[in-house]
């Protein structure tokens, strides 16, 4: 049975192969197994990697990626990976136990590398800081060129593909840069009331007013604690706050009752936020790119 | 056939699979022959209130970064002799005095674990277990405990015996049955202990009570039905295990593989159950007849 | 006799907040066998669990071959009754009766052949050693509480406790009832049997002692068993037939 099965993988390859594919790279090895563990992080690996690498994202959208356990696949694509790209700042607690059960030779890339990362206000349980490090476009850049390095070293043969990927990202970033710049230059009222506390980078990078989160935590699955809320509410009523934004991967009931008692606008379901991640493929956070265009755009409708 | 073959082997290559199904092994032994005596001395409904009890212990032990380990096994150690003690007072209702303290302890355990903001993932992880990102040092702590709990177990086997079948008997005899109950509420957390990393406090109650109920349908002698317990215990564990690497790699479906066990275990006693009630049937009417 | 094996001394016991014997005394000599009646509640389960220690003694005391007989639980061996105990449970006859062995062998340690040749002999004596292998449920009620003697033999008690051991039993295991406790009283035991079985307690006792909380009657059998004692011990539920006998009507 091992002999049939590598006799049809070896004539697929072959196929594949021959065939060639309409981004113009031609696979003729095998494709070099990436590992990522955000949605975010999944998206560069396919935009940097394109036909060349092959991507195991192990969060899949909406999906908590502190609440996370992995499974046997993730496991195995871990095991079986030669680069697996983290978050880090300690964004998925459950990651090295996973690597080291699976005993996987890959190398391991911390994103976060060279990136200046906020403090905690209070630093309970995250000492190492703010880990949505990905709303700053500026970081995306950072974390692409991390990447590329490591797909580069692990696939030299591929270092002319990746680093043309690259810098064609790069470039976007820099126009979607200057985009959310431009757009939010244009609200009088900057105030932003949020879910968790997920958008301090984008909050830095543009200029915004942070009132408060409902969750002050970097972690969605924090409890809401009652004298926080009320102190919440509070601001919201004096500060004038003009709309309260939920996130389109959690319930917005919560953001709702605020609402009612501060009375202010709730712009929840699909005009929500995207704080943790991408959505999935056919939304509007389904890339990178349109995730951070659509946040923006919602912003601004909303606080304009 | 050889499809059937890759079923049994392609699962365990990995090496986490291996030390998860070892582990899996070590434990469907350990709750196999325990439970035996679980069910004897009609503790399953106690069992229930040690895995709960045990439960803020592990929890206090997983904050403060210590091995769980250690901080389940004095947790476990207090309960058992909390427990013990008060089952004895005459004047409380029994169950119901387990039900306060099982519940109080077990509140106790979520207080402590929702004091750190994040806590539904550890909770998950404290209650059902992380069978696949087992270390090889936790399954070496199993071990240690079985080989503990056996020996416990073979050095009191009689007085086991003898408190589980005639506990006046026992008390007339001289013998102190509280030392006899705390040893073996002991045992039964250790077993909690032993079994919180692989299935969870939640679950590990099914393991010590599934096997042992099945098994007492098939045969009434001790040590046939801890032999049984222990064989479908550890083929439970290894289906489920099987059941839940199968569905995550192919089918990219989520099994926990602690859960998948349970319901392979409950899923045996109900054949076994029906079976056997079918045959008695069977030769009730064949006697009749005849 | 003289020294007495069992000494009952000003027995005081309280249970649950209620006196349940009030200053009980007595003595039981090696070889002699008291019959413990009088109605339910009277006290009788109470007295032996006393002598037992599973219940406290709230003064007075009970002494077995003069120390407190919480001492020497080791001689002193409990026969329940055979329905008090569950049919279902996974163990043979063999190890029910080896149960009786348990103290001489202590803790942690395993029978040895003089415990097995104990317990063979046992069960040869209450005519089961062919049946030594079974289930103790597949047993019938009689034969159970056979098993039950035979471990009290096995023990090779100083003093044997006995509750209603003719409840509900067929005519075998009267007829091996009666035969093993003579046979013990013969080397030397002493006998206390609580019962509600007048015509019983005639046969297997030389004494009686008849309780309804206090003790009403503490004597020689013959003599004891009077109209006036059990009228006394039963109220209306005792029947006089004639002077001098009466009789216990309905149970």
């Amino acid at each position: 049975m091992r002999l049939t099965r590598t006799l049809f993988l070896t004539l697929s390859l072959t196929l594949v192969v021959a065939c060639g594919d309409s981004a113009g790279s031609s696979a003729s090895a095998a494709p070099l197994r990436v590992v990522t563990t955000t949605t975010v992080l999944t998206d560069f690996a396919h935009v940097i990697g394109g036909d060349r690498v092959s991507v195991h994202g192990v969060l899949k959208p909406n999906v908590d990626p502190h609440d996370y356990e992995p499974s046997a696949k993730d496991l195995d694509s871990m095991r079986k990976a030669r680069v697996i790209v983290m978050n880090g700042v300690h964004l998925e607690p459950w990651f090295h136990d996973a690597a080291s059960a699976s005993g996987t030779k890959a190398t391991v890339v911390d994103a976060s590398a060279g990136i200046a990362l906020r403090a905690a206000d209070d630093n309970r349980e995250s000492p190492e800081g703010d880990p949505h490090i990905w709303h700053d476009p500026r970081n995306a850049k950072r974390m692409v060129a991390t990447m590329l390095a490591a797909f580069v070293a692990a696939d030299p043969a591929g270092a002319q593909i990746y680093a043309t990927n690259a810098a064609h990202y790069t470039a976007d970033l820099d126009a979607l840069d200057l985009d959310i710049a431009a757009q939010i230059g244009t609200l009088q009222n900057k105030k932003l009331v949020t879910n968790h506390d997920a958008f301090g980078y984008y909050v830095d990078r543009y200029g915004l007013e942070f009132v408060g989160s409902i969750i002050p935590s970097f972690e969605t699955s924090a409890e809401v604690s009652a004298s926080e809320l009320a102190d919440l509410i509070d601001e919201v009523k004096t500060q004038g706050v003009k709309a309260i934004f939920a996130e389109a991967a959690l319930p917005a009931k919560v953001a709702k009752t605020i609402a009612d008692e501060a009375g202010v606008k709730v712009v929840d379901g699909e005009g929500a936020l995207y704080g943790d991640g991408l959505g999935p493929s056919k939304s509007p956070g389904g890339t990178y790119l349109t995730m951070m265009r659509h946040n923006t755009t919602t912003i601004v409708d909303n606080l304009g | 056939m050889f499809a059937g073959i890759r079923l049994i082997t392609e699962p365990f290559e990995p090496p986490y699979m291996q030390r998860a199904l070892i582990a899996m092994l070590l434990l469907a032994l350990l709750a196999g022959v325990v439970g035996v005596v679980v069910q004897l001395r009609r503790l399953a409904f106690m069992t229930d209130a040690m895995t709960h009890t045990v439960f803020p212990g592990v929890a206090i032990a997983f904050f403060m970064g210590d091995s769980l380990f250690v901080g389940a096994l004095i947790a476990a150690g207090t309960s058992a002799v909390v427990l013990t003690l008060l089952a004895r007072h005459p004047r409380i209702d029994e169950d119901a005095l387990v039900a306060f303290v099982l519940a109080t302890f077990f509140s106790v355990g979520v207080i402590v674990v929702s004091r750190n903001r994040t806590f539904t993932a550890d909770l998950n992880q404290l209650l059902f277990g992380r069978v696949l990102t087992i270390s090889t040092r936790d399954v070496v702590e199993i071990a240690i405990v079985c080989v503990l709990c056996f020996a416990s177990l073979y050095a009191l086997r009689k007085e086991l015996l003898l408190r589980s079948f005639d506990p006046v008997g026992a008390a007339a005899l001289g013998y102190p049955t509280v030392i006899i109950d705390m040893a073996l509420n002991l045992l039964i957390a250790l077993v909690v202990v032993a079994a919180v990393r692989a299935v969870g406090t939640a679950l590990v109650v099914a393991l010590l009570t599934t096997p042992a109920a099945t098994a007492r349908i098939v045969s009434s002698r001790i040590t046939t039905m801890m032999v049984l317990s222990c064989a479908i215990g550890a083929i439970g564990g290894w289906l489920g295990l099987v059941i839940s690497y199968d569905a995550s790699i192919h089918y990219d479906v989520r099994l926990a593989a602690g859960a998948t066990t349970v319901v392979v275990l409950t899923v045996a006693f109900a054949a076994v159950a029906v079976a056997f009630a079918l045959a008695r049937r069977r030769h009730a009417r064949q006697a009749v007849v005849s | 006799m003289n020294e007495p094996l069992l000494h009952v001394d000003h027995l005081t016991v309280a249970y649950d907040r209620q006196i349940v014997v009030h200053d009980m005394t007595m003595q039981v000599s090696a070889g002699e066998s008291v019959a413990l009646i009088g109605p339910n509640g009277a006290g009788k389960s109470t007295f032996i669990k006393s002598v037992l220690g599973l219940v406290p003694i709230h003064s007075g005391s009970v002494q077995v071959l003069g120390r407190p007989s919480v001492d020497m639980r080791r001689h002193i061996a409990y026969v329940p009754q055979h329905d008090h105990l569950d049919p279902q449970f996974p163990i043979t006859v063999q190890q029910v009766v080896m149960m009786g062995r348990y103290r001489t062998i202590g803790w942690m340690h395993r029978p040895k052949r003089q415990d097995r040749d104990a317990a063979r002999a046992a069960l040869q004596q209450v005519g089961l050693a062919n049946r030594a292998g079974d289930s103790f449920g597949s047993l019938s009620g009689g034969q159970r509480q056979r098993v039950l003697i035979a471990r009290a033999i096995a023990q090779d008690a100083k003093l044997l406790l006995l509750d209603e051991p003719f409840n509900g039993v067929d005519s075998t295991t009267q007829d091996v009832l009666l035969e093993v406790l003579s046979s013990l009283r013969a080397g030397g035991a002493a006998v206390v049997m609580a019962t509600h079985d007048l015509s019983v307690a005639h046969l297997a006792c030389g004494h009686a002692c008849v309780l309804n909380r206090h003790l009403v009657a503490f004597g020689p059998i013959g003599t004891t068993l009077g109209s006036d004692a059990l009228v006394a011990a039963y109220g209306h539920q005792a029947v006089v037939l004639a002077e001098g006998t009466a009789m216990i009507h309905a149970h």
